[in-house]
């Protein structure tokens, strides 16, 4: 709440975004090329998988992404119906889209890795299904949000719907991994093997870090593209009345 | 209390009797309904144990999609004639006045679907005696259906594409109750064919899927009426 | 050797890059939507504050 207070002056908003966005590019850049090096070069094939491992790293760092990006939207979300702070509607709707692309960047590396993996492109598997359902979530707040003759309108319904999905995600995770112990297969390979190998938790980590600040730097420039939105919105309001 | 109930039933009476009134929107849901059931047999052909294995999926699908465009329907009126705006003042609390409106709509839109799905039943080859608890599953599920859709309604409502987002909020989150509904339905027909069909009481598996079925009724019980009150409120602001 | 294996990554090749790839186009993308919306939109809001500047600069 602190932390809104402060920010809700724009100019200072700006000032301390405009510090942050370089370190957040050029951490992201560091940790990508150190990540791709580690991926890439410094670990080892998995004896199972073989080299397909190395897909994992930009898998899994995105799942992880798809679904902090989705909690910090909801709690986003909170804040501004709580203490209606136009700043953290301003943020969910930065956050949307960089959100939906690693849910999308999670479930097509899942089907490239299925296919040499498990012999098919998709698997109704519990989780590959929450992350789809997760990714029409995104697709549902977009669209919610940005579906309204004024701009602003759609603020309150969308903050309102990625708290109704932040309720279901656990029954739905539930339903569909009691729904896939009904009809599970059994030529799917586990994915979590019983513990990961430090060399490939390493570059997991290392990648994850470069995708944080890729997020941050354009959570910063969209929330910022969006703040000049409005106030070109209210400067040709105004222009219209007057 | 009598002040709080009585905006409640004049909802329900309003609603009930406006639907008796307009009997086309009940018949096009319905003719909807069947249509959609009738395609599969002749998209995948006519043989009954197949038909009978998938007779639940079936059923559920086209209820949800039957009921769809209804549901997106449900507050477009009281929106233009100003209905929203005197529940907004009426002494009884919005999300009571929502719920009301929520178990109205459902003995409009689900209710119809759900008398007509014995037909349905019969004719993908699901024996007689099981009727009883497909009812039960649909008539749960479909309260599920109506909670979610009141939400999703209330949400898009005065939206450019309402139709269209009504459909992208309502169906991932009615996944659990295709799940648990489908999944019931299968396993009254499991049940039956060990108990190899002697009595007509259903026990075993479908008890424990109408008991999951039932707590997301309560979770959504819960949660919807105050969200769609929300939301309508947001609208009329 | 090592060079060869690193392209052919053990048979898998066209999984394994087809996923990075694919993750990086959809990152590039974002990043590329997200930096022209940033410039087109400050181009409007400055037509907008300053529209003496601007008409200066275009004679």
């Amino acid at each position: 709440m602190m932390m809104f207070d402060y920010l809700a002056n724009p100019t200072r908003f700006r000032k301390i975004t405009t510090a942050i966005l370089p370190v957040a590019v050029l951490v992201s850049a560091i940790a990508l090329a150190f990540g791709l090096y580690l991926a890439f070069l410094a670990s080892p094939a998995d004896y199972q998988q073989g080299e397909t491992v190395r897909i994992m790293y930009i898998h899994v760092p995105a799942a992880w992404m798809a679904m902090m990006c989705y909690l910090l939207m909801a709690l986003s979300a909170v804040f501004y119906l709580v203490w209606r702070h136009p700043l953290a509607d301003i943020g969910a709707r930065a956050m949307a889209l960089p959100g939906a692309g690693f849910a999308l960047i999670t479930l097509l590396t899942g089907s490239f890795w299925g296919r040499p993996m498990w012999g098919t492109w998709w698997v109704w598997d519990a989780r590959l299904t929450s992350m789809l359902i997760l990714f029409f979530l995104y697709l549902g707040y977009m669209a919610l949000a940005d579906g309204f003759e004024r701009a602003e309108r759609g603020s309150k319904p969308a903050s309102l719907l990625l708290l109704v999905g932040v309720i279901n995600l656990p029954i739905i995770k539930f339903s569909v991994d009691w729904w896939n112990t009904l009809h599970q297969g059994s030529s799917v390979l586990r994915l979590d093997g019983p513990s990961i190998d430090p060399a490939m938790l390493k570059p997991l980590l290392i990648m994850a870090l470069a995708m944080l600040g890729w997020f941050i730097a354009i959570t910063i420039l969209r929330m910022n593209t969006l703040i000049m939105r409005r106030r070109i919105t209210n400067l040709e309001s105004r222009k219209s009345w007057s | 209390m009598r002040g709080m109930f009585q905006p409640c039933f004049a909802i329900m009476l309003a609603d009930i009797r406006s639907a008796l009134r307009y009997p086309g929107d009940i018949l096009s849901g319905l003719s909807f309904f069947i249509m959609i059931t009738t395609l599969v047999p002749l998209g995948l052909g006519s043989d009954q144990g197949e038909l009978a294995r998938i007779a639940p999926a079936i059923i559920w699908i086209a209820v949800m999609l039957a009921s769809l465009p209804q549901m997106d329907r449900l507050f477009t009126r009281h929106a233009k004639n100003g209905v929203l705006e005197q529940m907004l003042v009426s002494p009884a609390p919005m999300a009571m006045l929502m719920l009301a409106k929520i178990l109205t709509a459902w003995v409009i839109i689900i209710l119809p679907l759900v008398l007509a799905a014995p037909v349905l039943g019969l004719m993908f080859g699901l024996p007689f005696h099981m009727l009883a608890g497909v009812l039960g599953f649909l008539a749960m599920g479909g309260l599920c259906l109506v909670l979610i859709g009141a939400m999703a309604a209330a949400l898009s409502l005065g939206s450019r594409q309402s139709g269209i987002f009504t459909a992208i909020i309502v169906l991932p989150l009615s996944m659990p109750v295709l799940i648990f509904g489908v999944a019931g339905i299968s396993a009254i027909q499991t049940d039956h064919a060990m108990a190899g069909a002697s009595t007509g009481a259903s026990t075993g598996a479908s008890t424990g899927h109408m008991m999951l079925l039932g707590a997301l009724t309560l979770v959504l019980l819960v949660l919807s009426p105050p969200v769609t009150a929300a939301a309508i409120r947001f609208s009329e602001e | 050797m090592v060079m060869s294996h690193f392209f052919t990554m053990g048979g898998y090749a066209f999984y394994v890059w087809s996923s990075w790839a694919i993750g990086m186009a959809i990152l590039i993308a974002i990043t590329w939507h997200s930096i022209s919306h940033a410039r087109i939109t400050r181009n409007e809001l400055d037509a907008l504050e300053h529209p003496k500047q601007q008409r200066d600069s275009d004679a």
